[in-house]
């Protein structure tokens, strides 16, 4: 006679009963691997067909079609030819950064304006004094040959907001600042070097990918300092762009070990718009909350 | 005038609509009042000879009111636009009013000033408008959601693995150029020869699970080459196969 275990009034009986059913069936789940494994181990091909055909669904692989993510378009690099970084990729324009904050800003702010002034060479730090709106800033940068100029807006004093205006004519990209880690918040970071850092972007695929992505490599030099091995890095990923700095050293021809040496930050496209910044002003690309159809719909 | 006295005797002991009583003073809300107060020298009804400075649209005029048209209530204001300077909008108002009493000039110029200054204060603001930043209401579950989002971006973009892999394959590539700064002796001795032996690993490989791919092209180079393999042994009875960590030690020939 078959006893359910759930009717079984003894307690220890009971628990022991479950017991065996777990252990058993953990038994058999790992019986079935190590004999899997071994198949595996004397055909190889077999495993390498399982991982093949195991592709497990994501965000990334189930992405809903977007008709602008460009591939090798001689259309777009016509575009590109001409738009407003031309003058860094073609003529080696050397880039020269502003930084400033909103008015009347907190620590925070500062403290990661400083760290901003160590990621990006060839920048600048200039406090915000409440009588210069941001047209004014425009103008005093522009006479003064900056190439592009990075407002870090806050709010209950944290940063919570960047505007990065490429110079002399736009365009101007509005991006929403979070997750916010400073050199010495992270463990184990290295000390910086002054040295150019190399810079890797990831992932910006589609036509405002890449406007965002030139916008972001016309801030670093053309040519970096590879004796620093350093490399800065931003990687979109679901339309957050992650930036992260390491220091890197090649183990051997497989493994490479990283120091990062920070600061970390994440940022999200709220607005990009043609021309110098005007509040007025017409956006290109404006993030409405009902764009957001699905969660597989992303924009960079 | 007669009229002038009957009105005033009605509007200050009877009732007039415009008077608004405060316990210290009594005010007047008529528009034409030059002075904002209920009295008899500046009450716009009691008064047949009468003179006022009003603003319309950013545009100023003097109001006049005279005896002469008491009859026509239709035409009883002349209205004279005055000029945009203000010095001549001064000698306006004392050409106009010349032979009033003083009162009258003196209360109409005193309001002139006064609309001046703010129609200045007003343009200066709007020019500011422009420039003032604009508010944007927190939508606490936007931001609860992106939060959320971003960590799971975060988790699936790898990031350290991505980085490393994107290194190695600048390296690989030769995009450091032939004589490296940024690498070993060793290491660029390594790969080269890796290069030179046709073992040129594949590291723009999609698949997910790195330290098994990797794995698995080690093995891979091992037949080729047929190099010795030492594989640790693994116990049948270990607690978890998915806590087990694959892991192959091998030594190629040349760092022997």
């Amino acid at each position: 006679m078959v006893v359910e275990k759930n009717t079984i009034k003894n307690k220890l009986k009971r628990d022991e009963l479950y017991q065996k059913e777990k252990s058993s069936k953990a038994k058999a789940k790992r019986d079935r691997r190590t004999a899997l494994r071994k198949e595996e181990e004397a055909s190889p091909e077999k495993k390498e067909k399982r991982l093949a055909e195991n592709v497990p669904n994501t965000l990334e692989n189930t992405r809903e079609f977007d008709e602008t993510i460009v591939e090798d378009d001689a259309e777009v690099a016509e575009d590109e030819a001409q738009d407003e970084f031309a003058q860094y990729f073609q003529n080696g324009l050397t880039p020269k950064i502003l930084i400033t904050t909103s008015k009347g800003p907190s620590a925070a702010v500062y403290a990661f304006a400083s760290e901003l002034v160590d990621v990006f060479p060839n920048s600048h730090f200039v406090k915000r004094k409440p009588q210069f709106e941001m047209r004014h800033i425009v103008e005093f940068s522009k006479n003064r040959d900056f190439t592009d100029v990075i407002v870090i807006n806050e709010d209950r004093k944290e940063p919570n907001a960047m505007t990065l205006i490429h110079l002399p004519d736009g365009p101007t990209a509005h991006f929403k600042l979070s997750s916010i880690k400073l050199s010495k918040e992270i463990e184990g970071h290295g000390r910086t070097s002054s040295h150019k850092p190399e810079l890797i972007l990831n992932n910006f695929n589609t036509r405002l990918g890449h406007t965002i992505g030139r916008m972001f490599t016309s801030l670093f030099p053309h040519v970096p300092e590879f004796q620093g091995r350093q490399v800065a890095t931003l990687h979109n990923q679901r339309d957050f762009v992650f930036f992260r700095r390491h220091r890197y050293m090649f183990k051997n021809s497989q493994r490479v070990n990283l120091q990062e040496l920070g600061p970390r930050f994440t940022l999200k496209l709220k607005w990009l718009q043609k021309g110098t910044f005007d509040r007025k002003g017409e956006h290109e690309w404006l993030f409405k909350p009902e764009m957001e159809t699905s969660r597989r719909r992303f924009f960079l | 005038m007669n009229t002038d006295e009957v009105i005033w005797q009605v509007i200050n002991q009877q009732f007039c609509s415009y008077k608004v009583k405060t316990p210290t003073q009594n005010f007047c809300r008529n528009e034409y009042n030059a002075t904002g107060l209920c009295n008899r020298q500046s009450c716009p009804l009691a008064n047949s000879r009468y003179a006022t400075v009003r603003e319309h649209n950013g545009v100023i005029y003097l109001y006049v009111k005279t005896p002469e048209r008491a009859h026509m209530p239709s035409k009883m204001w002349e209205k004279i636009k005055l000029s945009k300077n203000y010095a001549q909008a001064l000698e306006q108002i004392d050409k106009e009013l010349i032979y009033w009493p003083n009162f009258n000039i003196h209360k109409c110029k005193q309001r002139l000033t006064k609309i001046t200054q703010y129609l200045i204060k007003m343009r200066k603001l709007k020019m500011k408008a422009d420039d003032r930043p604009k508010l944007v209401g927190i939508k606490k579950k936007l931001d609860r959601r992106e939060a959320r989002r971003e960590v799971k971006a975060e988790a699936a973009a790898r990031l350290d693995k991505s980085i490393e892999k994107e290194l190695l394959n600048r390296l690989k590539s030769h995009a450091y150029g032939d004589a490296p700064l940024n690498v070993h002796e060793d290491v660029w001795k390594e790969i080269l020869e890796g290069e030179k032996g046709g073992l040129e690993v594949d590291s723009d490989q999609t698949d997910e699970d790195d330290s098994q791919s990797e794995a698995e092209e080690e093995e891979e180079e091992e037949e080729e080459e047929g190099d010795r393999e030492y594989v640790s042994d693994v116990s049948e009875e270990e607690e978890d196969m998915e806590d087990m960590f694959e892991r192959e030690y091998e030594h190629e020939a040349l760092d022997l």
